[in-house]
């Protein structure tokens, strides 16, 4: 188990998706930045509003006065900037090519019969994939994590980062986390299923932009029930994470679905894994 | 001798198609057995169910006369369809997984086995980049790692150039006779696999229809005259008297071969005759193995 688990991470560390992942994020991050300097800028009237496609509205209506605001900057904060990257599914989208390609690609090229021919468990294998994805989740979710931080001190100044910020700063990231491997997990069961990386990222992405809205149905149609049936579903909790204030009920909901999720998703993976003809 | 590979009535079924349909095959110890068959007959499917990657409907299955496949297969290489490599990667970087995932601790088992099937000069090009060979030169490099008993190949010559196949040719007879390895091994350049194999498995629409030693291949391939005469036993005494011929063998009731002076068959026939044995028939018989292979399995090329 553990030489399968020093040849996945040794896979990781030569993977050039995985350190193209993180440049796409960082330069996400950098985006969001640079917009949130240009909205500034029109706020206080030294940018015509539109510049660069950046078009400042409010209360409905495009703001035409200069100065009327204040600074979008401090107003967001660096909490505000790591909801846009997880809550807003950036992350997320870049996660679930990583997850495809490191767990599809094993199929596509048939890498993985190299290990169940030499007489390795398919159970072993599913657990060394499984662990392996999770740490490369929880990697790639603490890059996008530290390179959204280390962008906003130049953009923010240091002295915006108060211990009250770190603290939320930290909750949210440990729950961001959470949700991550679980979604990791779900994109690595999807994988699993198609076994086609094309197929795989599509679905995947789908499953990220679109499930929100099936439960959104869901609850408009169950609506006379005590229950919201997004309350449960693990991308609805990513999105709505609040970046302050945390309710302990919400944690707690998070934690225990979020392993109610990550157990489904691993469970049926792994039993496709164990019963699937490879290639 | 034991057998390394032992089935009975192994079976696979694809929706409504019988791909394999139960194969007892025996692959003995020691030796290289060229399994042969038409696109499609089965054989690919088969050896993936050997190598279990893909389960069988029904039937049973021994490696090395245990039942405990996941363990046995330890002992096997297999380089089935095409050889699975990360082609991001170059050839040190693939073997570096292996080495990594079967818990190899010499670092040098890499370069040694590069040097093996020589691609010690691959340097850092990706494996995207090899020519087909590369890729099955390093496909079998990957199947020789931790030292297998049992060699599973699926067309390893396919798309080599003719300098490969014969460099392919002397490693598997090398690996054989210095390692003793087994080999199962299928092909579609029955030449080439006639110059390795000691046994041989016909696999026809997923029936494996024969099994049979190079020995006895090579008997019923023989050049002869064959005879089909009324009196075996007075036709054996003209053959011996008269002829003087020693090389001949009677393969089944009212049929003689003769292996000797078959340029003087009309001598033969010529004293039959006189001895007055009825000749119903004789001809010159016998081919070449491929074309014996075609016959067998009923048709054109593409075996």
């Amino acid at each position: 188990m553990l030489n399968l688990l020093n040849a996945e991470f040794f896979k990781l560390r030569k993977s050039k998706s995985v350190y193209f992942g993180i440049l796409t994020a960082a330069a996400l991050a950098l985006l969001l930045y640079g917009s949130l300097v240009m909205i500034d800028k029109i706020n206080q009237g030294e940018l015509s509003n539109g510049t660069g496609g950046v078009i400042v509205y409010q209360d409905g209506s495009q703001v035409d006065v200069a100065g009327s605001q204040g600074s979008m900057m401090e107003k967001i904060g660096v909490t505000g900037v790591l909801q846009q990257m997880f809550g807003g599914h950036f992350t997320g989208m870049i996660l679930a090519v990583l997850v495809s390609i490191f767990v599809i690609q094993e199929f596509g090229s048939g890498s993985i019969k190299n290990l169940v021919g030499k007489g390795y468990s398919r159970r072993r294998i599913f657990l060394s994939k499984l662990l392996s994805v999770m740490v490369l989740a929880i990697l790639f979710q603490a890059a996008v994590l530290a390179v959204s931080i280390c962008l906003g001190i130049p953009f923010m100044g240091w002295e915006t980062f108060s211990k009250t910020v770190w603290m939320d700063a930290a909750l949210y990231a440990a729950l961001q986390m959470i949700y991550g491997v679980t979604v990791a997990v779900i994109f690595l069961l999807v994988g699993e299923l198609t076994r086609n990386l094309a197929a795989g990222i599509a679905v995947s992405i789908g499953v990220l932009l679109f499930s929100s809205t099936l439960t959104a149905g869901l609850d408009l149609v169950f609506h006379g029930l005590d229950i919201q049936l997004s309350n449960y579903w693990v991308l609805d909790l990513m999105s709505s994470c609040p970046v302050t204030d945390f309710e302990t009920g919400f944690l707690v909901r998070s934690i225990v679905v979020s392993l109610a999720w990550l157990v489904i998703a691993a469970v049926l993976a792994a039993a496709h894994f164990q019963r699937a003809d490879l290639k | 001798m034991d057998d390394v590979l032992k089935t009975e009535g192994i079976t696979k079924i694809y929706g409504k198609h019988i791909v394999v349909d139960h194969v007892s095959m025996h692959v003995k110890k020691g030796d290289i057995y060229g399994f042969i068959g038409k696109n499609g007959a089965g054989k690919t499917t088969f050896m993936r169910m050997v190598a279990g990657l893909a389960a069988p409907a029904f039937g049973s299955m021994e490696l090395f006369g245990s039942r405990n496949l996941e363990r046995q297969r330890q002992r096997i290489g297999t380089l089935i369809e095409q050889p699975g490599l990360y082609g991001a990667m170059n050839a040190r970087e693939n073997m570096e997984i292996v080495r990594k995932s079967f818990g190899i601790t010499e670092k040098h088992a890499v370069a040694q086995m590069l040097e093996f099937v020589g691609l010690q000069n691959a340097g850092k090009k990706k494996v995207r980049n090899f020519s087909l060979g590369m890729k099955q030169r390093l496909g079998i490099a990957i199947a020789l790692f931790r030292n297998p008993d049992f060699l599973i190949l699926d067309e390893p010559i396919n798309g080599l150039d003719p300098e490969g196949i014969k460099e392919m040719r002397d490693l598997l007879v090398k690996l054989n006779q210095e390692k003793q390895i087994t080999i199962l091994i299928s092909s579609h350049i029955l030449g080439e696999l006639s110059k390795i194999a000691t046994s041989y498995g016909i696999i026809k629409e997923g029936v494996l229809i024969e099994e049979f030693g190079a020995d006895e291949l090579k008997s019923r391939c023989r050049r002869c005259v064959k005879l089909v005469v009324d009196d075996v036993e007075r036709a054996v005494s003209v053959l011996e008297e008269n002829c003087q011929i020693k090389g001949y063998d009677v393969p089944e009731p009212g049929v003689l071969r003769v292996f000797e002076k078959l340029e003087d068959s009309w001598i033969i026939n010529r004293e039959l005759v006189q001895a007055g044995v009825m000749l119903k028939e004789s001809y010159l018989a016998g081919q070449d193995l491929e074309g014996y292979f075609m016959d067998l399995l009923g048709g054109e090329a593409n075996a």
